[in-house]
C-alpha cells in the first residue's frame, strides 16, 4: 500500500503556511525555519499580491503566515489588507515581542488571528528555549491583544522541559482570555542540528503517553493536528489522522520555493518556486510528489493501530531518518505494546 | 428542538463560511472554530452557491433548470439543507 493511497487530495490547498521572512529578533533554539536575518531575495511586493491573487483564485481558505518573525516584514499589514480585499483569512504567528498598544490597536482593526509563541508558564523554562525577557513580552502582547478583543492563541511547542507543566500552562492562557494551542517538536530547522539535539529536546515516550492522556482530557486545546501519531494509544485524537502534506496544505518560503509542508523545508523534498510558476500550477501538474509517493512500511501496514495514524507524520520520518515512507520516529506502537503486556 | 427547513424556509449563510466544490462534493471552511467539513455532495455546495436566493422550493426550480428532476431532488435538499443547519453552516432566515 502507498501511503498516498489513504489521503483525499484537494483540487487546492485548504491553507497554506508561508514564511513571509526569515528576520527574527529571536533565535529561538527549536526554531523550525532556523530564522535569523531577512534573505536578500525575499519576495516583492508585486511578486507577493500576484502570489495572493493565485491562491484566491484557488479558494484556499487562509494562510498561516510565520516566519522570521512577521511583523518584521516591512509591509505585513500592507499585505495583511491585500489579502483581506481578495477574501482569504490571514492568521499569523508572533513572537509577540513587537506588540505594543498601537500595533495591537492595528491587528485589532483588520480582525487578524494571532498565535502567540510561549514555551513554558513561568519565565525560567520560556526564556530558556526563546531568550531572556521574551516570557514577558509575549504575557504582554497577549493582554494588549485581548485588551482589543482580538481572537489569541498561545501556542506552546511541546518539550521535555517543558511537557510536565501543561496544567499550569493551561490555566496561565486561560486566566488571560486566550486559547492554548500545543505543537508538536518537529526534528526540522534548528531543532534538528542533529537527530541526538532533537532527541535531547522532545518528550520522550512515557511524556507522549502523558500527553495523549492530557490531550483527551482538555478537547478546548487547538494541537493543529500535529499529535495525530499519538492517536496510536488508543481512542483517536480529534482532527485528521494522517498527513495532509501536498494534499491538503503546503507551504512557501520567503524566497518563494514551495515544499510539501512547513517542517520539509530541504532541498530534496524542494516542490518549485512560484517565480516560475504560480502555486496553483504546480499543485495541478504534480499531484504526486515522487519523493514520498513510496511504498509505506511494512512495519506500518502490518500494525492493528495503522487505521488511527496512517504511520505518523512523514516530514518528521523523512528528516530523521531520509524516509518519507518509515514509521514515525516517535512511534509509540511500542509503548503500547509493552502496556499490554506484549 | 431544531425547527425544521421546510419548501416555504429561507436560509443564509453565516458570515465566516468559505466552501468550494471537488471531486467529491466540496469542502466547507468555519472560520470561527477553524472546522473543516468534507461534504460527498456537489447539490450541497450548489445549495450553497444559491443561499439567499429565494425560498427553498423557489432554489429547487433553479436546481431544475440545472437539468436536475424537481421531483426527485425535493426531499433530498431538504434533507441536505437540513444537515447543513444542523452543522451550523446555514440558518434559517425568520
Amino acid at each position: 500500500m502507498k501511503w498516498h493511497d489513504n489521503v483525499v487530495r484537494l483540487q487546492a490547498p485548504v491553507c497554506i503556511t508561508w514564511q513571509i521572512t526569515n528576520k527574527c529578533n529571536l533565535r529561538c533554539i527549536h526554531c523550525l525555519a532556523n530564522s535569523s536575518k531577512r534573505k536578500p531575495d525575499e519576495l516583492t511586493m508585486e511578486e507577493i499580491k500576484a502570489f495572493l491573487d493565485d491562491l484566491a483564485a484557488m479558494h484556499v481558505f487562509y494562510i498561516n503566515v510565520g516566519g522570521g518573525e512577521p511583523l518584521l516584514h516591512p509591509n505585513f499589514f500592507e499585505i495583511a489588507d491585500y489579502a483581506e480585499e481578495k477574501g482569504v483569512y490571514i492568521q499569523f504567528s508572533t513572537n509577540g515581542t513587537l506588540i505594543n498598544r498601537d500595533i495591537a490597536k492595528m491587528i485589532a482593526e483588520r480582525n487578524l488571528r494571532v498565535q502567540v509563541s510561549l514555551d513554558g508558564w513561568k519565565q525560567e523554562i520560556n526564556d530558556h528555549i526563546r531568550g531572556a525577557g521574551t516570557f514577558d513580552k509575549a504575557i504582554n502582547a497577549v493582554q494588549l491583544l485581548i485588551e482589543r478583543k482580538v481572537v489569541v492563541s498561545v501556542n506552546c511547542v511541546v518539550t521535555k522541559s517543558n511537557i510536565k507543566d501543561l496544567d499550569n500552562i493551561y490555566q496561565l492562557v486561560i486566566s488571560l482570555g486566550a486559547k492554548l494551542r500545543l505543537s508538536r517538536l518537529r526534528p526540522s530547522g534548528r531543532a534538528m542540528e542533529s537527530t541526538e539535539r532533537w532527541r535531547e529536546l522532545s518528550p520522550d515516550s512515557q511524556q507522549y503517553v502523558y500527553l495523549y492522556h492530557w490531550l483527551k482530557e482538555h478537547p478546548d486545546v487547538n494541537t493543529g493536528d500535529s499529535f495525530f501519531f499519538l492517536s496510536a494509544l488508543g481512542e483517536p485524537l480529534p482532527g485528521l489522522s494522517y498527513c495532509g502534506a501536498w494534499d491538503l496544505t503546503c507551504s512557501v518560503d520567503p524566497q518563494g520555493n514551495i515544499y510539501p509542508c512547513p517542517f520539509t523545508v530541504t532541498s530534496n523534498l524542494l516542490v518549485g518556486n512560484i517565480r516560475n510558476k504560480p502555486l496553483s500550477k504546480w499543485w495541478q501538474e504534480l499531484p504526486v510528489i515522487t519523493q514520498i509517493s513510496g511504498e509505506e512500511s511494512p512495519v506500518c501496514t502490518a500494525c492493528a493501530n495503522y487505521p488511527k495514524c496512517h504511520g505518523g507524520c512523514r516530514g518528521a520520518s523523512y528528516l530523521v531518518y531520509g524516509d518519507w515512507n518509515k514509521p514515525d520516529p516517535d512511534c509509540l506502537k511500542r509503548v503500547s505494546l509493552d502496556q499490554q503486556g506484549s | 428542538m431544531m425547527n425544521n427547513i421546510k419548501l416555504d424556509s429561507r436560509y443564509a449563510i453565516p458570515a465566516g463560511i468559505k466552501y468550494r466544490y471537488e471531486d467529491f462534493g466540496g469542502i466547507v471552511y468555519r472560520r470561527h472554530d477553524d472546522k473543516l467539513f468534507f461534504l460527498n455532495s456537489r447539490t450541497a455546495i450548489d445549495l450553497l452557491d444559491l443561499a439567499s436566493t429565494g425560498t427553498v422550493q423557489e432554489i429547487v426550480g433553479m436546481l431544475g433548470q440545472l437539468k436536475m428532476p424537481k421531483e426527485k431532488i425535493e426531499n433530498q435538499v431538504l434533507k441536505i439543507l437540513n444537515s447543513l443547519k444542523e452543522l451550523g453552516i446555514i440558518y434559517e432566515v425568520a
